[in-house]
């Protein structure tokens, strides 16, 4: 008579839909950057990773016109000025070296970073260290600050 | 006890059991097996749904997400049946608040699984499902109601139940009628052996089929025939007896009614012989009677045996008979008697005066005076009370007194009756319809209960 009771008690218990605990069902996607030139600009202080349309002008040469109408709607700004166009970005075995047409000195710590990450573009490989030169300096190598 | 635990409880007992178990077993993993297809379904749906539209949202057009993006994604994703939001770090913004879903869940997701779970919100069930984008920080949330899978739990639940029940419901019968099945035999077979037993040993079985219970009945079958053919025999061989002693005791009566002459002719001649051969004469012609007497015993005992003894039955005065009886013998000086007049019956005056004789002739060689003869008369029934004050019936002779040669004293093998008297006396009192008991009181009583038949 107990199996039976048991099996009873089994039927009458598993009724009906329960609370569970939570499931994992597998990792997070993640999303593909392949579409269009990837930038940063700030969001008040904050360096904000910003997606445009694909286009032929590279990423650097985009950064430097500055935001569009509608990224200066939703509060964006940018600290790099326009006259560092034109600008270069070449790749080697020690990291990427962007070259600027302005004066280094001219350009605030934000400005540098919004450079810095923009010339690491999509591959967001944040261990690659970007030097920044103009025709008379260079500075130190320096990693992307931002972390999404 | 037995009656109510017997064979229709068991049998029924275990094809309900049978039933009951197989019935929760089978829909119960069945019912198991769907339950957790049905949520397995859903819960797919939710997670392929939210990953689907999460998929047309991206990539995000900036990082971080401004509200307003977030707003957008949120509203992407909810629709008519799922309300969902999106969250990065501390902003929350969407239909689905940030109470409504689990501590646990937001912990999980933010190690960066695909996870959901079910909850109860306000009652009813639901699903939440919440993954993050990988490598943004963002994560999405949406919740969906599980009272349409609930639902149809619930039909496969009710509709398991339903089914249960139908079958139990033909297990009883079914039960009922595999206990008939086993019963009806059962109970054709007691019939049969309490037929038996009363003595029909012509009672057969019908066998039918080839089953267990068919071997019975032609069991039965064999051992009615055996009975049968034993009783039979017996009683052959019984009446073979009885007739050898009455065909015995006719052959003797001839060679002894010429002995009695004979023997006659010697007492009266006894006198005028030696004293030695007038013992003799007399001893011979002593035996001689008491052989006459144990014949015609045996011829009367034989007629009650074989049945052949018959009642010619008169309206008779009992007081008168029983006085006619007493007087023939000459024992009226020897008996007290109470006699009221006027009692009438329907009797055998013979075999009244055989009883009568007997019973009395016994007080009298066995018992001490006084004996007495006392008659009494309801409206049906006369009773005939012998009794004596002499020692009584000994107790261990009480049950055997009316048998056949049976010797109260077995010292005394010598006796004047031939054995049979007693046991005349009761067939006769049978033969009446009615009884002749012995016991005990200041003496040894006897009496004898008449019908007084249609007087």
């Amino acid at each position: 008579m107990k199996p039976l009771l048991l099996l009873l008690l089994l039927a009458l218990t598993a009724c009906g839909v329960r609370p569970s605990v939570p499931i994992e069902g597998g990792s997070a996607p993640t999303e593909e950057l392949t579409q269009g030139p990837v930038l940063y600009l700030l969001d008040g202080e904050t360096l904000t990773r910003v997606m445009r349309f694909p286009t032929p002008t590279t990423p650097l040469e985009l950064l430097a016109e500055g935001p569009t109408s509608r990224e200066l709607e939703e509060g964006l700004t940018t600290e790099v000025p326009p006259h560092v166009s034109p600008i270069t970005a070449v790749l080697s075995t020690t990291g990427i070296t962007v070259r600027i047409s302005s004066a280094l000195k001219d350009l605030s710590p934000a400005a540098q970073s919004q450079l810095v990450c923009t010339a690491l573009g999509q591959d967001q490989d944040m261990a690659i260290e970007v030097t920044l030169t103009d025709p008379t300096e260079t500075l130190p190598p320096q990693l992307c600050p931002f972390r999404a | 006890m037995t009656r109510w635990w017997g064979l229709r409880a068991r049998l029924f007992a275990a094809f309900v059991a049978l039933v009951v178990l197989t019935a929760v077993a089978v829909a119960g993993a069945m019912y198991v097996q769907a339950r957790n297809e049905i949520l397995q379904r859903s819960q797919d749906a939710a997670v392929a749904s939210l990953l689907s539209g999460l998929q047309a949202q991206l990539p995000l057009r900036t990082l971080p997400p401004t509200d307003s993006q977030l707003m957008m994604l949120a509203g992407a994703l909810s629709n008519r049946t799922d309300a969902a939001a999106a969250a990065y770090g501390d902003r929350w913004l969407g239909d689905l608040r940030r109470d409504q879903v689990p501590a646990e869940l937001r912990a999980t997701v933010d190690r960066g699984h695909v996870a959901w779970q079910r909850i109860e919100y306000a009652g009813r069930p639901g699903l939440i499902t919440g993954t993050r984008i990988g490598g943004t920080g963002l994560a999405v949330y949406s919740a969906r109601s599980l009272v349409p899978e609930e639902n149809s739990i619930d039909g496969l639940a009710v509709r398991a139940w339903l089914i249960g029940g139908v079958a139990l419901g033909g297990a009883i019968l079914l039960a009922l009628l595999a206990a008939e099945g086993v019963l009806g035999p059962v109970r054709e077979l007691r019939r049969a052996a309490a037929r038996l037993g009363a003595g029909d040993l012509t009672t057969r079985l019908t066998v039918r089929g080839t089953d267990e219970l068919a071997g019975v009945s032609a069991t039965f079958n064999d051992t009615a025939s055996a009975l049968q053919h034993h009783v039979g025999e017996l009683r052959r061989m019984e009446s073979e007896a009885r007739r050898f002693v009455a065909d015995v005791s006719h052959e003797l009566r001839t060679p002894l009614a010429a002995m009695t002459a004979v023997t006659d002719v010697l007492d009266e001649e006894a006198a005028s012989l030696p004293p030695d051969a007038a013992q003799a004469a007399r001893l011979v012609s002593q035996e001689t009677k008491n052989l006459t007497r144990l014949v015609t015993d045996l011829i009367e005992i034989t007629r009650f045996d074989s049945g052949r003894a018959m009642l010619l039955t008169d309206e008779v005065d009992v007081a008168a008979a029983v006085m006619s009886t007493l007087s023939t013998r000459g024992w009226l000086d020897q008996v007290e008697t109470t006699l009221p007049g006027g009692i009438t019956a329907r009797l055998d005056p013979r075999r009244l005066d055989v009883i009568v004789a007997n019973l009395v002739g016994n007080a009298l060689t066995h018992g001490a005076a006084p004996v007495r003869v006392i008659l009494t008369a309801e409206e049906h029934w006369l009773t005939i009370q012998v009794t004596d004050e002499g020692p009584g019936l000994p107790p261990e002779v009480l049950p055997h007194v009316f048998s056949r040669f049976y010797k109260a004293n077995t010292a005394r093998t010598r006796s004047p009756g031939s054995g049979l008297g007693l046991a005349i006396a009761r067939e006769n009192a049978h033969l009446h319809g009615g009884t002749l008991t012995a016991s005990n009181a200041t003496g040894a009583v006897f009496t004898l209960t008449l019908p007084r038949g249609s007087a």
